[in-house]
């Protein structure tokens, strides 16, 4: 396997979905290859980062909760 | 109301359950809508929209998902609908964010260790503002992929299914998105490369 297989494979490494042979071939190049080690390393860190970059709790205000009710309301009273 | 109540609520219609609904849901569905629209008017419509929808629909609501998660998918929807009414964009390239090989296969650069341990660059307090700054530099098809997919939690099929797309093309655009964000956050993890 070279780097660039090795790039192309690293979702479906990371998704736990690639083909046992192929998984096995996958860390073997990984543990020749520090490059590619490094590569995977970053990879993964930008998953994680990207996921828990928008943990965020957004208190919405309460006259654009009363706007929602009112709206449903109308749907209701129009019979939808 | 614990969830079966609810349920049996929001199917039948009944105010007192969509009231709770709305005020249990309304922030993170915002959150969600903001995230995928960029600014606060449009999310709030979205999330609006979402909830008249719902309503609509309630007679769809089979009960084989919690209503948390049901109300989510008709925001995520909601705000992709408004997406695509706004004025298109032609697609940008993302070639030049994606690692470069040589003939025989190895990579074009070293890669220079980032200088943090992962659980530092996640704990802090700028790589959440920095991150979200990036992905939104991200032409929108794959912006779209990378918040449905790894920060909204879809399936794949799910995913592509909002965005009218298959399952493999979701999948490599999402990779794709993944390594031009690598190449972006490098210069700032200590990762730059040679």
């Amino acid at each position: 396997m070279t780097c660039r297989e090795l790039s192309d494979f690293l979702r479906d490494a990371v998704a736990g979905e690639l083909p046992a042979d192929v998984q096995q071939e996958f860390e073997r190049h990984v543990e020749a290859c520090g490059n590619c080690g490094e590569f995977m390393h970053q990879y993964r860190v930008t998953v994680t980062v990207a996921r828990t970059a928008f943990e965020e709790h957004i208190a919405v205000p309460d006259e654009v909760v009363e706007a929602i009710l009112s709206a449903v309301r109308n749907a209701r009273a129009s019979g939808a | 109301m614990d969830e079966a109540e609810l349920a049996v609520g929001i199917r039948a219609g009944d105010e007192r359950a969509y009231e709770a609904l709305v005020r249990s849901e309304a922030g993170r569905l915002f959150a969600v809508t903001r995230r995928i629209l960029g600014n606060d008017e449009d999310a709030r419509d979205a999330v609006q929209e979402a909830f008249i929808s719902a309503f609509k629909a309630r007679g769809q609501f089979g009960g084989g998902s919690k209503v948390s998660t049901w109300i989510h998918r008709i925001a995520v929807n909601a705000a992709l609908s408004k997406l695509r009414s706004r004025r298109r964009h032609p697609e940008e390239n993302i070639d030049d964010l994606l690692p470069r090989f040589l003939p025989n296969g190895h990579h074009t650069e070293r890669f220079t260790s980032w200088t943090e341990p992962a659980d530092q660059i996640v704990a802090r307090k700028e790589t959440a503002e920095l991150v979200r700054r990036t992905i939104d530099q991200l032409p929108e098809s794959f912006r779209m992929a990378v918040l449905l997919r790894d920060i909204e939690g879809m399936s794949t099929d799910e995913a592509a299914q909002m965005l009218g797309t298959t399952a493999n093309a979701l999948k490599l655009r999402l990779h794709r998105a993944r390594l031009a964000l690598r190449t972006l956050l490098a210069p700032h993890f200590g990762g730059t490369t040679a």
